[in-house]
This record gives C-alpha cells, sequence and structure tokens, in this order.
C-alpha cells in the first residue's frame, strides 16, 4: 500500500492504548522519588548560579583566558542533542520506515526538551543575564550571537510544532482515558490540545500533509541552526576556530550524539515503563546503524580538521594542536577519539557486540566523550594567548559542575513530567502503522517475504489474545531475539 | 540451562551499560582535577603556561597593540636592580617615531650571548596580581634590549622587565611605574578598520537570511494554525 494513502478503518490495538497511558495513569511508586532527586539536583544547580550571580564569572572558574569555557561547551552539547531526536523521527517519516512508529514521540520529546536546556545554557554563560533581552530591542545584526540567539529559537519552535503535531490525535484518546479515570482536569486539557480529533479521513489527510511539510522543515532548519552555533567559534580570529570546516563538523557532531541520546532515552524509557514489548531489542541495534555512518563522518572530519592546519604550521594553531594531540588536553582528546568514536563504531560492527546493552552502553560514551571533545574544543583555543604565545588554564569549579549538573538532570525531569501528561507512545502511528501492514500483508501473493512476515505477526498477537500482556510481551521479544541470533537486523524494512 | 545463560547475558549487557555510563561521569568530572595539578583544572598550569610564554616574540608584543594611542605624562625614568648574575635596568619613553607609542628600553650590565630580555606589564584585573607579557627582545652586544608599546588602558602602568625563561625565578628583574593619561581600548585598530570584502554584498544577506526567518515562521504557524482550525472544522457533529 501507497505510503500516506487513506485509512478508512483503523483498528485499535488496546495493548498499545494501554501501555502509552500507563506513564499518565500509573507512572509507579518509584517516580515521585525520582523525581524528587532530579529536582533537587536542579536546585543545587539554581544555587550554585545565585552564587555565581553574587561572585561573577570567575566563581565559575573563568578568567582573563578561558572567557568561553563550560557553559558554552554544554550550550553546543545540549542544543547539539536535541538535533538527533528531531532529524531521526523527520527521516525515518519522510523516508516512510514503519520501525519508526514506538519510537517517534521520545524522539521528538527528546528534541524539544533539550533544545531548551541548551538555549537557557546560554544564560549562565552571561556575567549581566539581564542584558539578555538587548538581543531582542538592540540586535546587532553583525554579531553571531545575534543569528544564533535567531536560530535557536527558531530550530525550538518548529521542533515544538513537530512534537505537537502527531501528538494531536493521542491526546483525543488520553482525553477519553483520562475521563474514564476521573482525572477530568488533565482531560479537558488534552480535549482543548486536540482539536476535537476524531480521525476522519479529511482530518487524516490535513494532519499528515502538515506533519510532512514541518518535517521537512525540521531537517535543514537543524543543519543551519548547529552551522550558525559553530559560526560563532569561526568567526572569531583565534587559531583553531577560524576553519571553515567547523560548520559541518559541529553538524554532524550533533547528529552522531543526538542518535546517541535518542538510544539512551528510548532504553531507559522502554525500561522504566515496561515498553519493551513495543520497543524491541531491534529497535535498540537499528539506531545503532543510524549511529554509524554519523560517527564514521566524524572520524572522517576530526581528520580533516587536523591534517591541514597541522602540515601548514601556522603559529597559533600549531601551539594550540600541540596542546590538544601531545599536550595538556592530550589524555582527553585522545580519550574522546577512543571511547567517543572507535569503540562505538566497533560495537556497531561487530556481530558480537551488536546488542541492546552494547549500543546503549556505546551511546552513554559518545555522548560523554564528545561532551570532553567540546571542552576541549572551546577551551584550547580561547586559553591561547594570541599576543603572548602564552596559554592559560581553566578550573572546574564546584559552581560549573552544578549548574551543568542540573542541565543534565534537567534532561529525564522534563521528560518524566512530559510523559505524565501525554501518552508516550504515538498511538495514532502505531496504529495506522498496523492498518497498513495488514492491508499489505492481503494484497501480498501467498509466499512471499511480506506474507510471511504477517503470518508471523498474526501468530504473535493471537497467541497472546491481543492482550497486551506479560505474553505478547514475551512473544515478542521471543521473536525478536529469534530475528537477532539469525542476524536479520538490517537498517530498514 | 539456557534460561540462565541468557540471564547472565542480560545482567551482562545492563551492568555494561550502566559501568560505561558511569565511568563517563566519573571521567568528565573528577579526573580532569587529579591530572591537571590544580583542583579540577582543564588546562595548562600556570607554571607551563609562562614558561611556553617566555618564547614571545617582540613583534607579537608590537603588533598586537599595532594603532593604540596613549600619551604619557612623563619622561622617561631608569629603575635598577641587580640580579643573581647580572644587573638590569629599564627605561620607559616616548617614541620618537611616534609619540603616542612607548618604547621599553632594558640595559644589562653585563649581557650574554642569546639573552633575551621580557617585558610584562602588571595587572591586577580578573584576579590577583600577575605579570602580563608584552613581549621579549635580544639583548644587543651593546647591553640593550627594547620593545614599542601603546597601552590599552590609562592609569599608573607598572612595567616589568626580566631575564631569564621562568617569571617566577628571573635571573634578573627591574620594573617601572609609567603614568598613562589616554589609551584606546579594544582589539587592534588595523584589524577594526581594515575594509572587509563583500561588506556590500553582506548588507543585502542580512535582509535575505532575514525574510527567510520570517517566511520560515510564518509558514510554521500557518501551518499550525490550519491544522488547529481544520481538525475543529473537519469534526462532524455526532
Amino acid at each position: 500500500m501507497k505510503q500516506g494513502a487513506e485509512l478508512h478503518d483503523v483498528p485499535e490495538l488496546p495493548e498499545v492504548r494501554a501501555a502509552s497511558m500507563r506513564p499518565v495513569l500509573r507512572p509507579g511508586r518509584w517516580y515521585w522519588p525520582v523525581v524528587g532527586a532530579l529536582a533537587a539536583v536542579i536546585v543545587v544547580g539554581l544555587v550554585a548560579w545565585v552564587t555565581q550571580l553574587h561572585e561573577g564569572l570567575g566563581a565559575a572558574g573563568y578568567n582573563d583566558h578561558a572567557f568561553w569555557a563550560i557553559y558554552i561547551a554544554d550550550v553546543v552539547t545540549f542544543i547539539g542533542v536535541s538535533y538527533g531526536g528531531a532529524v531521526v523521527s523527520a527521516i525515518l517519516r519522510l523516508s516512510g520506515a514503519a520501525w519508526r512508529a514506538p519510537l517517534t514521540r521520545i524522539a521528538e520529546a527528546t528534541a524539544v526538551v533539550t533544545v531548551i536546556i541548551g538555549g537557557s545554557f546560554i544564560i549562565p554563560h552571561l556575567g549581566r543575564p539581564e542584558r539578555i533581552l538587548e538581543l531582542i530591542y538592540r540586535p546587532n545584526l553583525s554579531s553571531p550571537i545575534f543569528w544564533d540567539f535567531v536560530a535557536v529559537s527558531t530550530y525550538a519552535f518548529a521542533s515544538m510544532v513537530f512534537f505537537f503535531l502527531p501528538l494531536m490525535p493521542d491526546l483525543a484518546m488520553a482525553r477519553d482515558r483520562l475521563a474514564e479515570a476521573g482525572r477530568h482536569r488533565l482531560s479537558r486539557l488534552c480535549g482543548a490540545c486536540a482539536c476535537r480529533w476524531q480521525g476522519n479521513p479529511r482530518q487524516r489527510r490535513r494532519l499528515d500533509g502538515a506533519i510532512g511539510l514541518v518535517a521537512i522543515m525540521v531537517i535543514p532548519l537543524a543543519v543551519s541552526v548547529h552551522s550558525v552555533l559553530s559560526w560563532a567559534f569561526t568567526l572569531t580570529s583565534r587559531p583553531w576556530w577560524n576553519e571553515s570546516i567547523w560548520a559541518p563538523y559541529f553538524v554532524v557532531a550533533a547528529l552522531y550524539s543526538g542518535i546517541a541520546l535518542v538510544i539512551l532515552v528510548v532504553a531507559i524509557m522502554r525500561r522504566v515503563w515496561g515498553l519493551k514489548a513495543f520497543i524491541t531489542d531491534r529497535h535498540i541495534v537499528r539506531l545503532g546503524f543510524i549511529l554509524v555512518p554519523f560517527g564514521a563522518a566524524y572520524l572522517y572530519l576530526t581528520i580533516a580538521d587536523f591534517l591541514p592546519s597541522s602540515y601548514v604550521g601556522e603559529n597559533g594553531v600549531t601551539s594550540v594542536f600541540t596542546q590538544v594531540l601531545v599536550g595538556r588536553y592530550a589524555l582527553w582528546f585522545w580519550l574522546f577519539v577512543f571511547a567517543g568514536l572507535i569503540v562505538p563504531l566497533l560495537v556497531v560492527a561487530l556481530p558480537w557486540t551488536r546488542r541492546a546493552p552494547f549500543i546503549v552502553a556505546a551511546a552513554a560514551l559518545v555522548d560523554g566523550s564528545l561532551w570532553i571533545k567540546r571542552m576541549v574544543m572551546v577551551v584550547a583555543p580561547a586559553n591561547y594567548g594570541r599576543v603572548s604565545g602564552v596559554f592559560g588554564s581553566y578550573h572546574f569549579t564546584w559552581i560549573s559542575v552544578a549548574v551543568t549538573l542540573a542541565g543534565v538532570a534537567a534532561i529525564p525531569l522534563l521528560l518524566l513530567l512530559l510523559f505524565r501528561i501525554v501518552p508516550i507512545l504515538s498511538v495514532t502511528e502505531m496504529e495506522e502503522m498496523e492498518a497498513r501492514a495488514a492491508i499489505a500483508a492481503k494484497s501480498a501473493p501467498a509466499g512471499t517475504v511480506a506474507a510471511a512476515a504477517s503470518e508471523e505477526r498474526e501468530r504473535v498477537l493471537v497467541g497472546s489474545g491481543i492482550a497486551g500482556g506479560p505474553m505478547m510481551q514475551s512473544a515478542a521479544a521471543a521473536a525478536d531475539r529469534q530475528h537477532l541470533h539469525d542476524g536479520d537486523v538490517r537498517p530498514g524494512l | 540451562m539456557r534460561r540462565s545463560v541468557t540471564m547472565a547475558r542480560g545482567s551482562l549487557g545492563r551492568a555494561t551499560a550502566a559501568c560505561g555510563a558511569g565511568v563517563v561521569v566519573v571521567l568528565m568530572f573528577l579526573l580532569p582535577g587529579m591530572l591537571g595539578g590544580a583542583p579540577a583544572a582543564f588546562g595548562v598550569p600556570a607554571s607551563a603556561a609562562a614558561q611556553n610564554g617566555a618564547q614571545g616574540s617582540a613583534q607579537s608584543g608590537a603588533q598586537g597593540m599595532g594603532n593604540m594611542q596613549s600619551t604619557s605624562s612623563q619622561s622617561g625614568a631608569r629603575q635598577r636592580a641587580r640580579g643573581a648574575g647580572a644587573e638590569l635596568s629599564l627605561l620607559v619613553a616616548r617614541s620618537g617615531a611616534s609619540s603616542d607609542q612607548l618604547v621599553l628600553t632594558a640595559a644589562v650590565s653585563s649581557p650574554a650571548s642569546n639573552e633575551r630580555v621580557s617585558f610584562f606589564v602588571v595587572t591586577t584585573e580578573l584576579g590577583g596580581r600577575r605579570l602580563v607579557p608584552l613581549g621579549s627582545a635580544a639583548v644587543t652586544p651593546s647591553g640593550d634590549a627594547s620593545i614599542t608599546y601603546q597601552p590599552t588602558w590609562t592609569g599608573t602602568e607598572q612595567f616589568v622587565a626580566q631575564i631569564g625563561t621562568d617569571p617566577s625565578k628571573p635571573v634578573a628583574s627591574a620594573s617601572r611605574n609609567f603614568l598613562v593619561t589616554s589609551a584606546v581600548p579594544g582589539m587592534s585598530a588595523a584589524l577594526a578598520n581594515s575594509p572587509k570584502p563583500l561588506r556590500q554584498v553582506g548588507r543585502g544577506f542580512v535582509i535575505v537570511v532575514l525574510v527567510v526567518v520570517a517566511l520560515v515562521w510564518t509558514t510554521l504557524l500557518a501551518t499550525l494554525y490550519r491544522v488547529v482550525r481544520g481538525t475543529r472544522r473537519l469534526a462532524r457533529v455526532t
């Protein structure tokens, strides 16, 4: 069946609906303690920021050498990881990959949350944060910072729209479920946002068209935003920053780390809310396959970044590269190369490590390593004195670490709070995919691959009584394991 | 048996994932301090940095401060200091070529071959008192070493001349206070005022980019409005 063709009768999948509403209706006993712990970390970060406001940026380790440091690395990291969710979801939507359905909600929510946190990280970087409003009423059009503000705010709005549009049908479902559960206030809120969604073909057609348009817009927006973010560095006349390769370098790094974060978030969410029947190991492995080309591209760009400047050997760049490759930053740089590039690529490339737990560990290594790389990229050139050739130093303080950890804690906290309000799975999309798969299987001649796949799925669903209980989970997981052991894992459908 | 193997493999995987994440966090925040010499250092220690900086040249100092203007309220004077093996004196005077510039001249009593004198200005900005390198110059056979400097701030500035590679342990040192009455802060005027290529194109480009941004916002808002309004309108009355 052609992608985007009209569906008149989409069957409900009760087990999917129940699972998607589990965080809203029954989040579990662990939920509030975890929320409290994460909130405590954020409170400590806020206290640290207030202390910094009182004592000045020097309290965060900044000085006349390290004028850019940890907060800029945080901005680049958090905004970067947001692209993974949005772009992965957009590309998979546009390419019609049906396996994306259980992942898209989590990926898009991660994109929204991280871009908000990343954009906020510019505030602690400012010595006079109240002057940030001057970006609006006294803009300097020749400043890269103004264009950063424009690009990040545009992308943030686009990612929110991209999150909201596919959510509308599920909010209608949530409205009914919440009303049945007696949570009328949240039900009314969901009802208002659902905009009287009924799922009729005309509504579907209009919504699908809008989602397709926004998906197309999100991809160049994501590319442009990190390009503009890189230009805040490259338009500065400092060794290593003033490089033409940095825009694509930043974009690839953002996608690489973003996909890694999607893997982490998806793995954690499916674990804590029991979604393994819908988000299987195969989903994780497929995301791992998407991780590989971006990791390989980043490795290539890293070599392409260092080789020409090292060969030419201009004074400033040579000094910075010496410190990065064999000097004081060498440990961190090579740690990034090993843990952030080589190990993740090997984990996905080697068949015996190509399993969900290893890929999740590799994703954690990627995100941690890329933060280290960004610290090196920010601090090493900033510390270089252009007049004297002297390198300064940057020292972590409890304030800068606390503010950074608060940003890290804000990601799971905001996601936990968000999924207390909205369904965690893209229910309507999964039901539509199911309907399309059923139609395609019926129209496929007997004995073909599509028919065989349909029969297997039918067997699993019928075997469980489509009850969504442990039976279905174990059956689906068993089928999934069998596929993995048979090597039937391909980066597409 | 097979079940226990599967469970063990699952546990191993989870443990690996947890350990990986934990190791990354530990490395990110703790090891820099252990390896940087100072608590949580992410950079070059001051001693190593200063040693590196001693190799800076007089030209870099002169070019970096390029066209800054300054005037001084007094003519040069000498101050002498006795070091471990050489006697050093420092003279600060207006430049003959440009009255806006200062010439820092160090005189060494017993010059050695390949000896260099480093010049600094003392600052207390953003921290405690420390020396900001201005540049260095080789000592001539007659025992003089000089650089040209244009101050970037006004007030009494303390200049220091040193012989030796380690600024914290100079072989010989001399200092001199000098009152600067006017200065132009900021980056080099040569860089700031240099004609930018594609300046005229740049103005048009800014307008084009702003129009594109406005179109993106308009499209997003219109799409949102169209879906919200259309969905409401297309709902069948039940």
